[in-house]
């Protein structure tokens, strides 16, 4: 019995050099807080939640500064990719297998059914230069990539003393000469539009393109969604507002033409 | 598989190279179309206009006379249209250019004027008649053409200096104002005491040339006009009780109405003039009927128990009616269908009455008091309800009480009568409650109804 007890007091774990060595662990750890967090102070000087003097922000109203661009609102771009500009490697095409041709296929004279060709689509192209650039169409076998071409519109918050000629860009062939009539488009369309139609989650400067006729009469016929905006009550409204106009005024005597083709475009800017 | 016979392709060619040599005209000529581009967000504001005075082109004493009401009706004419901004006549260049090449566009487009558009134009006596050829053109755009141009000539008196220049400022609106035709020439019928009696009397629509209609020495009210301008339908205190009587415009005297019998009040012509809705309590409670233009063929379309008056038509569809509804206590507003249909209520209480029909069939002016009772300071005003999502805005605020509430045919103005203190005056305002101004200022006058052209 007594050489059992002996030899568990042999067998205990000494007791002095390990507390010492955990000891000085705690200590150094610790320190080591103590020191990183002092470092820390006086690297970054963060003054979050001190009582640091009041200071001031200074605003500058800058509507009277015509000059000054305001930033544009712009489409956003429905690519994923950050960019549009054209990169210089195209997309690798996927290679397809063709399938080999069985030997044993015997052709069968069917008679095939004249194939009506599409008539060529009467396409109207811009002769005069325009004033609203119009973006130009990305091939479709390239990656688009870059940003998005800015709007040159001049756009400032500043007062126009006169008012302004009405933004319009003319193309075809004998001109159409008459910038009030395009105030009245505007203006119309404007005030029947009901932005409440479009539905809230449509991105702000989303852009809906309606395409229409006006008769001599000024009723506007053959209404159609031109560009889709992508978002369908946003194309909706817009076709809408054009629809509840019965007649924008009969056209101005001096134009000649019989009939006046308008591209309108409603941006949803949000509420 | 399949194969290709030749001839087929052959043909098909052919079809393409065909179609395209006959397409070739049509697509040329497409590229001659004119396009216009434009969008939302490119900023719309009210034109700037201004209107010259005319230039004199005669030496006839009578013409300065008949110039200077000729260019204060244009002025208030075009002010009056709230579309234009107008620019002030102490603004404007002392010019009077009497045709568009005389115009010196930059005088008007720099400041002070600041104009977009200008009306200009001459004005002459000679042998008895006055002439005038006006012209409106674009300042901001030199060398196009002038968007007016026109010669009137009517005999010289002062009311057709007036018309002329309501005419030539209709013109303009309908062309500025995109496709909405002017209202300077029409009429405003209403109820004046100013003889003594309640009759009805006529006025432009600014409130000049005011002249009696009816001559029936009989309390008179509720004036209504057809649509053509040619009756005026109107409710009158004979001796056998109140009945619609009918006065023709064309011939200048009263023509037969077989007026239901009972109270027969509030007739209300439909938009093709077919039809007149009144009320009438023929049958023991006043309900709304239908009859012919004649007066045949009165059926009953409201059967609820309860007083049922002051009927009017959607002018835009001609098969809706609105009216005034006393069936759950005091009045309010309900519409319906033509035959008696699909009936429902707009207003949620109070006293609202009167009620008038946009010319779009949009909206539905009427006269509310929304804290109606004892005790309650309720004032009596003008509100506009689209009817679709039943919302209404309150126009007049803090002004007398306002009744009798009707739009204009262009669907930018309504009549209506103030009650300022103990006198009543028949003013005219925007749709919008803006620009409120009393039309008359002498007697009595209430019940207005603004012509439908």
């Amino acid at each position: 019995m007594p050489i059992d007890v002996e030899e568990r007091y042999e067998r205990r774990a000494p007791f002095g050099v390990p507390f010492a060595e955990s000891f000085g662990l705690h200590l150094l750890v610790v320190g080591a807080l103590v020191s990183s967090v002092w470092l820390h102070s006086r690297i970054r000087g963060n003054a979050w939640g001190q009582n640091m003097d009041a200071g001031a922000i200074q605003a500058n109203l800058v509507s009277n500064a015509p000059s000054i661009p305001l930033p544009q609102i712009q489409k956003p771009t429905d690519n994923v990719l950050a960019t549009e500009n054209p990169s210089p490697a195209p997309a690798i095409e996927k290679e397809q297998t063709v399938p080999a041709p069985d030997l044993k296929a015997i052709p069968i004279p069917v008679k095939q059914p004249v194939k009506k060709e599409p008539p060529p689509k009467k396409e109207v192209q811009p002769q005069q230069q325009q004033k609203h650039p119009q973006q130009q169409p990305q091939p479709k076998d390239r990656a688009n990539f870059g940003e998005q071409q800015a709007a040159s519109l001049p756009k400032s918050t500043a007062q126009q003393q006169q008012a302004p000629a009405a933004p319009v860009s003319v193309t075809g062939g004998g001109g159409f000469r008459f910038p009030y009539y395009v105030a009245i488009i505007q203006r119309k369309t404007q005030e029947n539009w009901l932005k409440q139609e479009v539905d809230p989650s449509t991105p702000s400067g989303a852009k809906a393109y309606i395409y229409f006729t006006l008769n001599r009469d000024g009723a506007p016929s053959d209404i159609k969604v031109g560009e889709s905006s992508g978002s369908a009550s946003l194309d909706q409204s817009c076709l809408r507002a054009v629809q509840r106009v019965d007649s924008y005024g009969p056209l101005p005597s001096g134009y000649t033409g019989s009939t006046l083709q308008v591209s309108y475009y409603c941006e949803f800017t949000g509420r | 598989m399949k194969t290709f016979s030749t001839v087929p392709l052959l043909r098909s060619s052919l079809y393409l190279a065909l179609s395209t040599l006959l397409l070739l005209p049509i697509a040329s000529s497409a590229h001659a179309q004119d396009w216009v581009r434009t969008g939302s967000n490119l900023g719309v504001e009210k034109i700037r206009m201004a209107a010259a005075d005319f230039k004199p082109n005669s030496s006839d004493p009578q013409t300065p006379v008949l110039k200077t009401t000729f260019d204060n009706t244009l002025y208030n004419d075009l002010a009056n249209a709230g579309i234009f901004d107008m620019v002030s006549k102490a603004l404007a260049p002392a010019v009077t250019p009497a045709t568009p090449g005389e115009v010196n566009l930059a005088q008007w487009s720099a400041a002070p004027a600041n104009a977009a558009m200008l009306a200009l134009g001459s004005l002459a006596v000679q042998g008895g008649r006055l002439n005038v050829s006006g012209f409106l053109v674009d300042v901001k755009e030199a060398g196009a053409p002038a968007i007016v141009g026109k010669q009137y000539g009517e005999v010289a008196t002062q009311d057709n200096a007036r018309l002329i220049a309501h005419k030539f400022a209709d013109e303009i609106i309908l062309r500025l104002g995109g496709g909405v035709n002017g209202i300077a020439e029409t009429k405003i019928y209403y109820v004046s005491s100013r003889s003594g009696v309640k009759e009805i009397w006529a006025m432009d629509y600014d409130g000049q040339g005011e002249h009696p209609v009816s001559h029936l020495g009989e309390v008179s009210l509720s004036p209504h006009v057809s649509p053509d301008n040619s009756r005026v339908a109107f409710a009158s205190l004979g001796k056998t009780g109140w009945t619609i009587r009918m006065y023709s415009l064309v011939l200048g005297r009263m023509v037969s109405f077989p007026s239901p019998g009972g109270t027969t009040i509030s007739p209300a012509w439909s938009a093709d003039g077919a039809h007149i809705a009144f009320s009438s309590d023929r049958s023991g409670d006043p309900e709304i009927w239908v009859s012919d233009a004649s007066g045949g063929g009165a059926h009953r379309i409201t059967t609820f128990r309860g007083p049922d008056v002051s009927p009017c038509w959607n002018p835009k569809t001609n098969n809706q009616l609105a009216w005034v509804s006393g069936r759950t206590g005091l009045p309010q507003i309900y519409i319906m269908e033509s035959d008696g249909a699909n009936v429902q209520r707009l207003t949620d209480g109070g006293y609202a009455t009167s009620p008038s029909w946009s010319p779009s069939g949009q909206f539905l002016v009427f006269a509310w008091d929304r804290k109606y009772g004892p005790g309650a300071p309720g004032s009596q005003d003008i509100y506009i309800m689209d009817i679709a999502s039943k919302r209404w805005v309150q126009l007049t605020h803090d002004a007398g009480r306002n009744d009798f509430p009707s739009w204009a045919p262009d669907g930018r103005h309504i009549v209506f009568e103030r009650q300022l203190g103990r006198q009543s005056e028949i003013w005219s305002m925007l749709a919008d409650g803006t620009e409120q101004h009393a039309l008359t200022h002498d007697g009595n006058n209430t019940m207005p109804d603004w012509s439908w052209k």
